[in-house]
């Protein structure tokens, strides 16, 4: 029997504490809206909490075990629905993302993010291969890469993001040697450097000092350099494999203010409506940016900015200091459990929920890509609710299951 | 599970790494919402801020006597504000058919294009406005608006002036006073939305619309009714080219009423100028009265002293002066009432041209008056480059002077008040939008033209020109008249010299004779071919003088009132008792015990009326009338007018709200509604009567 008062109480409230702050804030985003179906959008939120709240008490009424016996099961299931969404999903601004039941959707990427990160604790748990071993990355990193391509293939790049970040995460917790993390990830951002020749060279220089600092062996110095001169080579021919928006997306990340009226447009609104916010907020319901449809997407994407304009810093540092409740949380859960399983599933998931929330953030407050990844636990949307609470039942469960193997 | 060293140095990476990220997070949040603040909150202002101007209610234009000369009516325009091609295509169509235009011209005709806005059509009726806003398509608007209406139609529309279609003075006194009619715009905070459509956030006005204050005038809308009613007859009966005429209070300086007519005018209604005080013209004969005040002052002349007239035509510096008549020896009082140019210039000459151009000074003549209307001319009263005596003689007798009608009667107003110039005013008073009256204008004495004794002496004068000289047209049975015509030759700019057969007729006088409350003039450019003022602009002042007195029967209880005024009380004389509020028996005892006899319309109830009012004196056996009426009814019954005076009469009248039509002067002998009967609403009553 489950003994309830053993449940980590303090991260369900804070979970629970930023779940109606974002109703809140979706009733403030839509309140001044015409449309007056986009006005009850916070009931359909609230409705879907619920879902949540009792997709989260099956979880903790569920054994640890029945997740980690599933998960390849689960993780088939889940690319099933990934590729069926290509074929039966309803189209909505361009992409094949959702499945629609009546009022509901179901976006399968978000199951996805779920199922993959059992998958991947399952097998990094229990595998015997060495952990530097090139069939164990080659494994993972394959298990990383289905559900992430047929997610490119949606298009949904924000959320494709999450895989690769996640599988790294998982890789480095379960023990990879930084100097391969650094092999790996260096040709990405070798990648990005290349744009431009004088940022590529400055990357350079860094990178051999690093080498030559860690002193990895000759061959893999080596190979490391040609992995990085080749991918930066290749960056032309990705640039111009890129879609329009994309481009756009990151030229306007580079300079919002290239084109204040359009691709700009966005970020430059998010970052006014929450400077404007000023420490003590314009208060509820009356963040003019808001009100005054300056702010795109701010029931879903530029959630925060509604909630830095009407609630100001103190508002935003609430919710900032409730992820960083989650985050030492998860850290703390992770470092006590016993089992190998449940440990990478933690840090897996607060892996997820902290990305989603620096990404998020990061693009309200001007200093990341517009990537359209939803604010966890905030932004409206049924499924990635569900699943945000999901991540976190799989946390208390853990927790109040710490001894199991 | 122990943690082995390398995992606990992963985790703390983690940790620092995380920790990391927060602090940028933290420090940016900072970064904006503190440092960067002031410059986004402007950046908000800008891009989504703005104001709207509120249009103000404009102030209320009431008469002396409460009556609303000018008012607000709210009324619809139609704007179109497209959002885009295909509301614009629509609201096009549905313009072409509710204005019947033919197909496809609406988008050019308006200029339609998205996201702009046109007006359509601005001020529409009640009824469009209902099925507009019932079926206009989207992009389609109505805006109410406030519209000028003058509930008196015409009259005093041209001291009133007009206002554009913004609702902004345009003339007169709308113009005039403009900025206290118009009040203070207010400023709405409105809200531009990303699509730059605009919120109206009500509750956000940043400043307040002040309403216009309303004004009261001293004007008195049926004098300003009889005044424009008669100089219009006037001008059409005299066959004159226009008229003007001005009426004043001259115990305060109100000005009653102030017109011109022309029938060549294109819009009278809305006249670029308000000629009674805008223009100026050689008064003529009528200045002969100032010259008098002057001559009266000095001692010069006293009532009798006589000269000679010349039989007509007298040589001056070589040149002539005419009189219309052959007169021989007149005394001072009878040149004033013949109006003797001869005589005049006589005496002018021997008092000296400097001393006349003083007393006109005195008398405000060639300085504004300051009254507050637009576009007041001064005049000329200017000494001639040299003084000659046929200089004087042409200033004494109202040549090479210029005068403006308002002066004329404001002057008048002076002599009638016993030397005061009162300055002529236009506002009684403010009114706020809680109806308070603000500051009541007080009536301002500008100075002392003549002596007292000597104005007293003026007033029997004129009131001899009225009895016996050349103004006996003006002589009325109703209500005692004195003043002074002019008949004056009009000069051709041009030829630098007087027309020989274009005058400006004029009467410039003051009723009651005796005890003065209005004085007025009344000018007749070119009366053809009668073109005498006695006999054009006198009658006209007469009929005025006489409806204004039929109006006003309290103020013109002529022998009565003035025999209080002056204390006399002999044994014959009672005075009248306050009976209103008593009940029949109660007032006729009150009535008897003064040797008064009472008349009623009814043989019971209380009295809510009475004729005179009390402390009237009255000679014994004179009437005093009453009208009674029943608890809890409002109808009052006709009373037995026979044998009652035309002033009687039209008191009770004025009182039962009943239209007088009068034949006949003198006593009452016959009347259509019996008495008795109940009066009802705009009763007209048919009036026969015959002098006993």
């Amino acid at each position: 029997m489950l003994g309830y008062r053993e449940l980590d109480w303090k991260l369900i409230g804070a979970v629970l504490l930023l779940s109606l702050i974002g109703i809140l804030l979706i009733f403030a985003a839509q309140h001044h809206a015409d449309n007056e179906y986009v006005r009850h959008y916070y009931l359909r939120q609230s409705m879907w909490l619920v879902i949540a709240l009792a997709v989260f008490a099956a979880i903790i009424h569920s054994p640890l075990r029945l997740f980690d016996y599933t998960a390849y099961l689960l993780y088939g299931v889940s690319v099933v629905l990934l590729i069926l969404v290509l074929f039966v999903g309803t189209p909505r601004m361009g992409a094949m993302r959702w499945f629609s039941f009546g009022p509901m959707n179901l976006a399968p990427a978000d199951i996805a993010k779920v199922t993959l990160l059992f998958a991947m604790a399952r097998f990094l748990a229990y595998t015997k291969l060495p952990v530097a071993s090139k069939r164990r990355l080659a494994i993972s990193a394959m298990l990383t890469a289905v559900p992430m391509m047929l997610i490119l293939k949606q298009p949904d790049l924000g959320t494709s993001l999450v895989f690769p970040v996640m599988l790294f995460g998982l890789w480095f917790w379960s023990g990879l040697s930084p100097l391969y993390m650094i092999l790996i990830l260096s040709p990405l951002v070798s990648l990005v450097a290349a744009s431009h020749w004088v940022a590529w060279a400055i990357y350079f220089v860094v990178l051999l000092t690093f080498l030559f600092m860690l002193r990895p062996g000759f061959m893999f110095g080596v190979v490391t350099m040609a992995a990085n001169l080749a991918f930066g080579m290749t960056t032309p021919f990705i640039w111009n494999r890129l879609a329009d928006y994309q481009k756009l997306r990151i030229l306007t990340f580079l300079d919002p203010g290239r084109d204040p009226r359009g691709a700009g447009y966005q970020i430059i609104q998010s970052k006014i409506a929450i400077g404007s916010g000023g420490i003590m907020g314009k208060g509820f319901l009356n963040g003019s940016q808001t009100r005054l449809d300056f702010l795109p997407e701010r029931h879903t994407d530029f959630i925060f900015s509604v909630l830095g304009e009407e609630f100001g810093l103190w508002g935003a540092l609430i919710v900032v200091a409730l992820f960083g409740f989650i985050f030492y949380r998860a850290v703390a859960i992770a470092s006590r459990c016993r089992s190998r399983f449940a440990s990478n599933v933690v840090i897996g998931a607060a892996l997820i929920l902290l990305f989603q929330f620096f990404i998020n953030i990061g693009m309200t407050l001007g200093f990341m890509p517009v990537t359209g990844l939803a604010l966890p636990f905030l932004s409206y949307g049924g499924t990635s609710l569900v699943l945000s609470w999901t991540l976190v039942g799989v946390m208390v469960l853990v927790d109040y299951r710490w001894q199991e193997y | 599970m122990k943690r082995t060293r390398q995992e606990k140095v992963r985790l703390g990476f983690l940790f620092v790494l995380t920790c990391c990220f927060f602090l940028v997070v933290f420090l940016r949040l900072v970064h904006l919402q503190v440092l960067l603040h002031d410059s986004y909150s402007e950046v908000v202002d800008r891009q989504s801020g703005g104001t709207v101007t509120i249009p103000s209610a404009r102030g209320v234009i009431y008469d002396r006597n409460g009556r609303v000369m000018a008012n607000n009516v709210y009324q619809s325009s139609v704007y179109a504000y497209p959002e885009n091609r295909k509301e614009l295509n629509d609201i096009a169509r549905y313009i072409e058919k509710v204005w019947n235009l033919s197909p496809n011209t609406a988008k050019k005709q308006f200029g339609l294009a998205p996201k702009r806005f046109r007006w359509i059509k601005r001020m529409i009726d009640d009824r469009l406005a209902a099925r507009i806003e019932k079926e206009a398509p989207p992009g389609l608007h109505l805006r109410q608006e406030a519209q000028r209406v003058y509930p008196m139609g015409v009259v005093g529309k041209q001291i009133l002036g007009f206002t554009d279609i913004d609702n902004r003075g345009q003339s007169g006194l709308e113009y005039a006073w403009d900025s206290v009619l118009a009040g203070q715009k207010g400023y709405a905070d409105i809200r531009r939305d990303g699509l730059r459509r605009t919120f109206k956030v009500k509750e956000k006005a940043l400043v307040k619309p002040i309403p216009g204050q309303s004004v009261v005038l001293t004007l008195d809308y049926r004098m300003q009714e009889i005044v424009e009613e008669e100089l219009r007859n006037a001008v059409e009966k005299y066959n004159a080219k226009s008229g003007m005429a001005a009426f004043i209070d001259c115990n305060n300086g109100d000005i009653l009423a102030m017109a011109h007519f022309d029938p060549s005018e294109k819009h009278p209604e809305r006249p670029v100028k308000l000629r009674a005080v805008t223009d100026r013209w050689e008064p003529g004969s009528i200045f002969k009265a100032f010259t008098a005040a002057a001559l009266l002052d000095s001692g010069l002349v006293d009532f009798t002293d006589s000269t000679y007239c010349e039989e007509g035509k007298w040589r001056c510096n070589n040149r002539y002066l005419h009189d219309d008549k052959e007169l021989g020896w007149l005394s001072f009082r009878q040149i004033m009432e013949l109006s003797s140019n001869i005589g005049v210039a006589k005496y002018a000459i021997e008092l000296g041209g400097e001393k006349i151009i003083e007393a006109a000074r005195r008398f405000g003549l060639g300085e504004k008056s300051n009254c507050g209307l637009p576009g007041e001319t001064s005049g000329k009263v200017t000494p001639p480059g040299r003084w000659s005596e046929y200089n004087t003689a042409m200033v004494a007798i109202g040549h090479s002077v210029a005068v403006s009608a308002l002066q004329m009667a404001a002057a008048f107003g002076a002599i009638a008040n016993g030397g005061e110039l009162l300055r002529p005013r236009f506002i009684l008073g403010h009114v706020d939008s809680e109806g308070c009256v603000m500051t009541g204008n007080r009536c301002e004495i500008i100075r002392r033209t003549m002596e007292r004794a000597s104005a007293d002496t003026l007033r029997a004068i004129l009131r001899g020109v009225v009895q016996r000289g050349t103004a006996e047209a003006a002589n009325s049975t109703v209500v005692s008249i004195a003043g002074k015509t002019g008949t004056a030759q009009i000069y051709d700019v041009e030829n630098r010299r007087y027309f020989y057969s274009k005058y400006m007729a004029s009467f410039a006088g003051f009723f009651p004779a005796e005890q003065p409350l209005v004085a007025g003039i009344v000018v007749i450019e070119k009366p053809h071919p009668i073109h005498y003022g006695g006999w054009t602009a006198a009658p006209a002042f007469r009929k005025i003088a006489e409806r204004y007195a039929v109006l006003n029967p309290d103020l013109f209880t002529s022998s009565e009132r003035i025999l209080a005024e002056q204390g006399s009380h002999d044994e014959q004389t009672a005075e009248v008792p306050n009976l209103i509020g008593r009940n029949l028996t109660n007032a006729e005892q009150a009535v008897f015990k003064e040797g008064l006899m009472l008349r009623t319309n009814r043989s019971d109830g209380l009295v809510i009326w009475q004729y005179p009012q009390p402390d009237h004196l009255l000679f014994a056996g004179d009437e005093v009338i009453v009208v009674t009426q029943e608890l809890a009814s409002d109808d009052v019954m006709m009373l037995d007018l026979k044998g009652l005076s035309i002033r009687e009469a039209s008191a009770f009248a004025s009182f039962a709200n009943i239209k007088l039509e009068i034949t006949g002067q003198g006593q009452v002998v016959k009347q259509s509604i019996r008495p008795g009967t109940d009066i009802t609403d705009d009763a007209v009553c048919k009036l026969a009567c015959r002098s006993i």
